[in-house]
């Protein structure tokens, strides 16, 4: 029976064939030249195939160093996941803050001079996309193992606000919150580990954002006392 | 008796296998991604899995075995999320000629090295894995199988594959 070179192959690595074909390949190896000499060409290139070597580049090291050691100080309130953290918390309080007023028995009995339901929706959005959009550049910073879980909370945030946003009736703020949760979830399960994919979402997300913020604070009507307000 | 205090290995332990092998997990990821970014990342997930998981770490293996496992996974896991479904970059024809001719110089086998590298790179993502985790790294053929999501035949053909586009391109660099 012939011996192929895929029969080699396996037998090289002793995983794959029967016992009775491991015994027959043996034999003949033993007892044909021809297949010996074959044999010993091959197992000489995968030998040969092991050669690929070098170092780990410098920056990779310290980087792995750093993230081991960011990771083993869960107790010191690591910067990335404390400023996540309290950003989280801002943004959390925002949409209670929404919900809270939109719940609210006199909602419908403001002052004539208060700012209208849309106005105050804008102004909401807005501090929603401001912190959306630190928060997006800390996870960026953040170690690849981390990066998708920040920015799945980063959608659900965006899916609370656009709710509230549904609910007062501001429908062009709801389809901006809604482009930006595609936007978070391509984000999120894309890649979140590719370094240049991420950069790249983050910078369009960046953009368009600040569109946004612009688009806002120059409609009729201004939020420009936006920082007071905070 | 105190085997449990084997198993979980401190911050101490973990920079020291990095120190010493950190380069060799960066570079069996590489072979497998083909991407220095990505084994990058591989290696960095992998560590941080094995800190947060080192309570599981029974201490029946080394530890860089251990993290090495884990990094492998990674890389494997990285390209999948990059690439989409390993069916999808299968073409088992695609596998131009080397572009380098031999070298005959006292860097032969660096040069080697680096021509191996490009070899495994042309390779489909199925063949690369299957070559660089059963002989590079002694999987099971089993164990590549079910990684792939494959069976063990498919696994076997695109070993034999690999080997055969590899052995052409040694036999074309060697003139």
């Amino acid at each position: 029976m012939t011996i192929t070179d895929d029969d080699l192959i396996l037998y090289r690595y002793r995983d794959g064939l029967a016992p009775e074909d491991v015994q027959r390949i043996e034999r003949a190896i033993a007892d044909d030249p021809a297949v010996a000499a074959r044999y010993s060409a091959l197992t000489a290139d995968l030998d040969r195939m092991r050669a690929i070597d070098g170092p780990a580049p410098a920056p990779a090291l310290r980087r792995w160093r750093s993230a081991l050691d960011q990771a083993a100080r869960p107790a010191q309130a690591r910067p990335f996941a404390m400023g996540m953290r309290l950003a989280a918390v801002a943004a959390v309080a925002v949409v209670a803050f929404g919900l809270a007023w939109l719940g609210h028995p006199d909602m419908d009995a403001v002052p004539a001079a208060a700012p209208s339901v849309s106005a105050r929706m804008d102004r909401a959005v807005q501090l929603h996309l401001l912190g959306l959009e630190a928060q997006l550049a800390q996870a960026s910073r953040a170690p690849a193992a981390e990066r998708g879980a920040a920015i799945r909370r980063l959608v659900e945030q965006n899916r609370l606000m656009t709710t509230v946003a549904e609910r007062t009736g501001a429908a062009r703020d709801a389809r901006v919150l809604r482009a930006f949760t595609v936007a978070l979830e391509d984000l999120s399960s894309a890649d979140a580990s590719a370094n240049g994919a991420l950069k790249a979402a983050l910078a369009q997300l960046d953009f368009e954002m600040k569109v946004t913020q612009a688009r806002l604070a120059s409609s009729s009507r201004t939020i420009g006392a936006l920082p007071a307000a905070l | 008796m105190f085997g449990f205090l084997r198993s979980r290995p401190g911050l101490d332990a973990f920079h020291q296998v990095l120190s010493e092998h950190g380069a060799r997990w960066y570079r069996a990821c590489l072979r497998i991604t083909g991407e220095p970014s990505l084994a990058e990342d591989a290696v960095q997930d992998a560590l941080l899995k094995a800190w947060h998981r080192r309570t599981e770490f029974r201490g029946d293996a080394e530890l860089d075995t251990w993290i090495h496992r884990i990094a492998l996974n990674a890389a494997i896991d990285l390209v999948r999320k990059r690439r989409g479904p390993i069916e999808q970059d299968e073409n088992p024809d695609r596998h131009a000629a080397p572009a380098h001719t031999a070298p005959d110089s006292q860097y032969e086998a660096r040069a080697l090295g680096g021509h191996i590298a490009d070899s495994l790179e042309r390779l489909t993502q199925r063949e690369r894995e299957a070559f660089v985790l059963k002989h590079l790294e002694g999987w099971s053929l089993e164990d590549i199988a079910a990684h792939q999501g494959g069976n063990v035949n498919n696994t076997k053909q695109a070993l034999f594959r690999a080997v055969r586009k590899l052995r052409t391109d040694l036999q074309a660099w060697q003139g």
